[in-house]
């Protein structure tokens, strides 16, 4: 009985001798000398990203269990440039959606691991926070279920999600920037795509030669002027498939690019295994255009003169091309001068400060 | 003496509950469907997203791929003439999807007589506003250029002509700053008796018409946004007999 005791006296003043604290090391009152966590640990609470959208412009539609914050925002910016997603730590999102392209890819058909090569051109995934679905041929309907795919794509990233949490978690800087971003302690593949969706959304343009003109801060010039009426004229009749503040109408069209059936590459019909959809392909925006060559869902024209030659002259009909291509074969007959003038109005859409922005 | 009053108060309680309750009114419904047809064929897309074809009175073929409209500020008056109710500010009809043929207005209709329903083909100009309706889901597909304008098309018809290789698009909308859309009114029998049930609408929009009476319109491959004659041919037009309006349950 006395051993008993004396045993129950050690062990009690043992424990009381043991400091209590916060022993979280991810913790803002982390207390190094603690040995005892005694529940007081305080996290850092993320600071909303609020992103200020000009008139003329929806209400970007943001997940609810997802919104914007600071921490998330520059972790999904890491997370987008680091090749550490990748199978052999080649490939990362910017690989293939570079800045200097409105994060769009310069190649024709973007290059993933081991030189295999993918069969379109990378979307641009600017100005994203306002379109409600992905890929060319809308594949995704969010940002985060898009983020998933490449990663895994064995064309892409060709990695395992068991392998990128193994390899995120054992990084003590990824981490700290996950417990600042979501405060989680086991970084896992939702919260990967959530914090680069966050960065995804946050890449918004609008500050382009043409917004300043549009809010009566800037001029355009005669031949710029001129373009803005043939793109807003059923001439030019750019403005049906790429109008609003947006310059898409985030809908897909069969836009004549190919007569010859069945199309190499079915598109949205992919998606709903309807033959009506079958070669039509999502709207990209024309914001940054001059920026995002080559053009088109597998990149077949390399400049904006082989893209208004190709509506000039009229495209090809197939059965599902779209009604708006109502010159279909005939062409749209702008002169020399009018082509020239629209290319001008579209290079007014350039938004430098975006692109060059570090 | 409290012997009795135990019975006494359970029988008052009986009797109390029993009474039957005054009858509780509900109010009545309304459907309204937006009935598209060419002249007595109901309007249907195959697998292709087309229609079958058509032919105008001046015997011109064309098929129906698109259609989309706006119609706003639907309206029903009672006997003396009093707006009783203001059913939908604006409403998007889309091809692309049925149920938008449809509006369900659940229990709106207190007792009475409505004898007259107005509705407003398109945007008048206190509605025709830029970007007014930029979170609604039928912007992108509807807004009207400012160069032209600015707004919304009051309808776009879309299709082929002729033959399969012809396309063309009936666009109609306010043109820099002109009002192009048609207000009317139909008679209508509508006794509401507040007992739940549901009156059933039908606006009918006979599309041929469009391109006949009083003015034949030749479809072809130019655009007509920007051409103030044609908006105001189908002005005149929709006006005359595009459109009716009765009352389904008659």
């Amino acid at each position: 009985m006395k051993k008993i005791c004396l045993l129950l006296t050690a062990i009690i003043l043992i424990s009381s001798c043991k400091k209590e604290g916060c022993t979280d090391e991810l913790a803002l009152n982390y207390d190094s000398g603690a040995e005892i966590n005694n529940g007081t640990c305080e996290y850092h609470i993320a600071t909303e990203y609020i992103i200020n959208y000009p008139e003329g412009f929806p209400t970007p539609q943001i997940p609810i269990n997802n919104p914007l914050t600071v921490e998330g925002v520059s972790l999904g910016e890491k997370l987008f440039n680091d090749p550490i997603l990748s199978v052999d730590g080649t490939i990362s999102c910017s690989s293939c959606h570079l800045k200097s392209s409105n994060f769009s890819d310069p190649n024709k058909t973007s290059i993933g691991f081991n030189g295999s090569e993918g069969f379109r051109n990378a979307s641009t995934i600017t100005n994203s926070i306002w379109s409600n679905s992905f890929n060319w041929d809308g594949s995704e309907l969010t940002l985060e279920s898009q983020a998933f795919e490449p990663v895994t794509n064995p064309n892409e990233m060709n990695n395992t999600w068991e392998n990128v949490e193994n390899i995120l978690n054992s990084n003590d800087e990824y981490q700290r920037l996950f417990k600042l971003a979501f405060n989680i302690d086991y970084i896992d593949s939702v919260h990967v795509v959530k914090a680069i969706s966050q960065y995804e959304r946050s890449l918004v343009s609008f500050n382009s030669k043409f917004d300043k003109f549009y809010r009566g801060e800037g001029t355009l010039s005669s031949s710029e002027l001129n373009g803005y009426a043939i793109f807003n004229s059923e001439k030019g009749d750019c403005f049906h498939c790429h109008g609003t503040m947006l310059f898409t109408d985030n809908l897909f069209h069969n836009n004549g690019l190919d007569s010859e059936e069945p199309f190499d590459d079915n598109g949205l019909g992919l998606v709903t295994n309807n033959p009506a959809d079958y070669g039509k392909f999502k709207t990209p925006s024309l914001r940054n255009i001059e920026y995002s060559a080559p053009y088109m869902h597998d990149g077949r024209f390399s400049s904006l003169e082989e893209v208004i030659n190709h509506y000039n002259d009229g495209g090809h009909y197939s059965s599902t091309v779209d009604p708006l291509m109502k010159k279909i074969g005939v062409g749209l007959e702008l002169t020399n001068q009018e082509i020239s003038d629209l290319i001008a109005f579209l290079k007014t859409l350039s938004d430098e400060n975006f692109i060059s922005k570090k | 003496m409290n012997n009795y009053k135990l019975p006494i108060l359970l029988s008052l309680l009986i009797l109390l509950t029993s009474c039957p309750k005054p009858e509780e009114k509900i109010k009545d419904s309304i459907s309204i469907e937006f009935y598209n047809h060419v002249d007595e064929s109901p309007l249907i897309f195959d697998s292709s997203g087309y229609s079958q074809w058509f032919s105008t009175l001046s015997n011109q073929n064309f098929n129906i791929y698109n259609l989309y409209y706006l119609v706003t500020d639907i309206k029903l008056t009672d006997n003396n003439g009093n707006t009783l109710k203001n059913l939908s500010d604006i409403h998007f009809v889309s091809s692309d999807n049925l149920n938008s043929n449809y509006i369900y207005l659940p229990e709106i209709l207190r007792s009475g007589e409505y004898s007259n329903i107005e509705f407003v083909f398109g945007l008048n100009t206190d509605k025709n506003i830029n970007n007014e309706y930029i979170n609604e889901d039928f912007h992108n597909q509807m807004f009207w250029p400012e160069f032209m304008g600015g707004g919304y098309h009051y309808m776009k018809l879309e299709g082929k002509f002729n033959d399969e290789s012809n396309f063309y698009a009936t666009h109609t909308g306010g043109l820099n700053t002109v009002d192009y859309s048609i207000t009317k009114s139909f008679p209508i029998n509508i006794i509401s008796s507040q007992n739940g049930s549901t009156h059933n609408i039908r606006i009918s929009m006979n599309i041929n018409n469009w391109y006949s009476n009083p003015n034949n319109i030749t479809i072809d491959s130019d655009g007509i946004m920007g051409n103030a004659v044609l908006q105001q041919k189908l002005k005149e037009n929709g006006d005359f007999n595009v459109f009716n309006a009765q009352n389904m349950n008659d």
